[in-house]
């Protein structure tokens, strides 16, 4: 046989060898994709956000109750004309308000903080389980303006993290 | 007809064999309770933190203990392990190789409530759910490394309700981390996996 026979057969083995792994490379990229997730939604039925808030509402609704206390007991000793008392109870009274809002405001604040601690290594095994390639987070400021379903991946992304979240 | 027997006979030896628990040596034991595949230890990652939480079946524990104890009395002690459930949680900051009690803690006195809060109130942070029971803990033990290792771990330990001596339903371990504000860590065993751990082959085995 002649050499160049071989040689086309090499040349047609190369050949073909490159374009199915071409056709390998931009198929796995279509499979690459980008999503869409709404950051409220995923943080508001995150189920350890739900647990923690519970957990808070319990002690804050306790501090409440002390200023409810404090407020009959104002009103008492302003009905008994007791002023000075009154005023004690007030200034009390405002002292613990300030206390509750500022509690308020700090736990809003550590449940935010321990969410995302939680979540951002979640999204991003998430997403490289899914071979995502950009995951947007849609927050209903308008760094999203539209979307159709095919893109948002945020029911999935929520029953993934629940889901590890409960330790299954 | 003996061809036929010989079937009926194998087909028997096959159900009976497939359907008994699987029997490990001590080591094939210990290696199977601490596999992350046989799901008896579940990992919780966090941007700086992992905990690990192991369930301790009753063999496993003996195993450990009797170690380096020739007179280890097996029978006394599953006898006090009957209807409990025991779970080692170890924690461990995963950027740095120093001890999490240690890791950004600016002063000794920092250090110190650290250690006060694993040795005197965590056990407050920790429940296990067991079917539809919530369960405190009856024994808690902070295994204080004094800082040659990265890992610390807290030994955790529940009793049954009930007349239960080994765990027959859903158990899931919830711990509060209040200290490192990792929020809510939880690990779920199943009681599909905890029926299928295998028996141990010789209990006069040791590892």
């Amino acid at each position: 046989m002649k050499p160049t026979f071989y040689r086309s057969i090499i040349l047609s083995v190369i050949i073909s060898v490159l374009s199915s792994g071409l056709v390998y490379v931009s198929l796995n990229n279509q499979n690459r994709k980008t999503a869409v997730v709404d950051a409220v939604k995923l943080f508001n039925q995150y189920n350890m956000k739900k647990e923690l808030e519970a957990k808070e509402k319990v002690r804050l609704e306790a501090m409440s109750k002390v200023l409810d206390s404090l407020t009959n007991k104002i009103k008492l000793a302003q009905a008994s004309k007791d002023d000075q008392t009154a005023k004690s109870l007030f200034d009390r009274f405002n002292m613990l308000k300030q206390q509750l809002r500022d509690e308020y405001t700090q736990s809003n604040q550590l449940i935010n903080q321990e969410v995302w601690k939680r979540l951002n290594p979640l999204i991003e095994e998430f997403g490289k389980k899914k071979k995502l390639h950009l995951i947007i987070g849609a927050n209903g400021m308008g760094s999203v303006l539209y979307n159709d379903e095919y893109y948002d991946l945020t029911p999935e992304l929520v029953t993934y993290v629940n889901k590890q979240y409960e330790g299954q | 007809m003996k061809a036929s027997k010989l079937f009926f006979v194998s087909i028997l030896l096959l159900l009976v064999t497939g359907c008994g628990k699987r029997q490990l040596n001590a080591v094939d034991y210990v290696h199977y309770v601490q596999a992350d595949k046989n799901h008896l230890k579940k990992a919780v990652k966090m941007q700086d933190m992992e905990f690990d939480i192991q369930y301790k079946p009753y063999d496993y524990i003996v195993l450990l203990e009797s170690r380096n104890d020739p007179a280890y009395d097996r029978e006394k002690r599953m006898k006090q392990l009957a209807g409990t459930a025991w779970f080692n949680i170890s924690f461990r900051k995963t950027n740095t190789e120093i001890s999490a009690l240690k890791e950004g803690a600016t002063s000794l006195n920092d250090y110190d409530q650290r250690l006060n809060y694993f040795l005197n109130y965590a056990s407050k942070d920790i429940v296990l759910i067991y079917g539809s029971d919530t369960l405190k803990p009856v024994s808690y033990l902070f295994e204080n490394n004094y800082n040659v290792g990265p890992v610390e771990t807290m030994v955790v330990g529940f009793v049954f309700p009930g007349k239960d001596t080994v765990p027959l339903k859903d158990m899931q371990i919830n711990y509060y981390d209040r200290l490192f504000h990792n929020g809510i860590i939880k690990a779920s065993f199943s009681a599909e996996t905890l029926k299928d751990i295998p028996n141990l082959l010789n209990t006069n085995n040791k590892i």
